[in-house]
């Protein structure tokens, strides 16, 4: 049975926190944690949204940024949209391997993509989602997470493969 | 000039393989799903190479590899994957399928361009 744990989400949360760093960092945008939170406001914000499901675990992550901070970790004449939907992706896929290694295997959707102003996360659980700042404004990490009763991560593992690996057979 | 179709759902991301390739010589296709992948890949037998992305609507890039080893005409065509996903069942049923080599995003362009070098016929 699945139940909506806060601390299973805070958990998971966190390392969605820490794959956006290492993803934002890989496409030359650097992260810092944003102490004020997220704020409502009139610039436009692009939004990846995919969702997740495996035996022990199930959710939907989130991945919200301004169009300025979308652009800046896109290659040349990359469009915003279609953009924030691979980086949702790229989200996703690292987070997954983090949660691999700690022995929960998940498997992803295809993202969607909203864009708008004045839009705010409306956590069910009381686990406010993750905020970075970065030079170009601030990025939003939010999940909501269901486990099975009982669920714990394993210790670490090491994976065979990690990102930016090239595998020949 | 070699000739590669790349199949994913971003169009950045097929931007960006087919500016990496194409300024290498390579002649690049683009398809947005493996269904289209599979279409375009039927009419192009002579494709030196296909990079395929793993999660995308319609089809996927591994059913879009069992379909591509079921035909003939296509089965001898070299495939790399290019995704996110690194869970080893992935791997090995793409391994097991025939393809090439497995590719994880982000991906230097460097890297890219010496995989398709080496694997594309």
């Amino acid at each position: 049975m699945f139940v909506n744990r806060a601390d299973a989400t805070e958990g998971i949360q966190t390392m969605a926190g820490a794959a956006c760093v290492e993803l934002m960092r890989a496409y030359g945008v650097e992260l810092s944690p944003e102490p004020a939170g997220w704020a409502e406001t009139d610039e436009l914000i692009f939004s990846g949204v995919m969702g997740f499901v495996g035996e022990k675990v199930r959710g939907t992550c989130l991945l919200a940024a301004p169009q300025a901070t979308v652009l800046a970790a896109a290659p040349p004449n990359a469009v915003p949209r279609d953009w924030v939907g691979e980086l949702a992706n790229q989200l996703v896929g690292r987070s997954k391997s983090k949660l691999m290694a700690r022995g929960a295997t998940i498997g992803l959707s295809t993202p969607v993509v909203l864009s708008g102003v004045r839009l705010s996360p409306l956590p069910r659980n009381g686990v406010e989602p993750v905020v970075f700042r970065s030079a170009s404004g601030r990025v939003l990490v939010w999940l909501e997470v269901e486990v099975e009763t009982g669920f714990a991560l394993g210790e670490e593992r090491a994976l065979k493969a990690s990102e930016g690996e090239l595998l020949m057979f | 000039m070699k000739k590669v179709l790349v199949v994913d759902d971003s169009e950045t991301i097929r931007l960006e393989v087919a500016r990496t390739l194409g300024q290498a010589g390579f002649w690049v296709l683009e398809a947005r799903d493996g269904a289209e992948g599979l279409a375009t890949a039927s009419k192009n037998v002579d494709l030196a190479l296909m990079v395929l992305d793993v999660n995308m609507p319609v089809m996927n890039g591994l059913d879009l590899l069992d379909r591509l080893r079921a035909n003939a005409a296509t089965a001898g065509i070299p495939v790399l994957l290019l995704t996110t996903e690194a869970e080893e069942a992935l791997i090995e049923r793409a391994k097991k399928a025939g393809a090439k080599g497995w590719l994880i995003k982000p991906v230097k362009p460097e890297m890219l361009l010496m995989a398709a070098n080496k694997l594309a016929r």
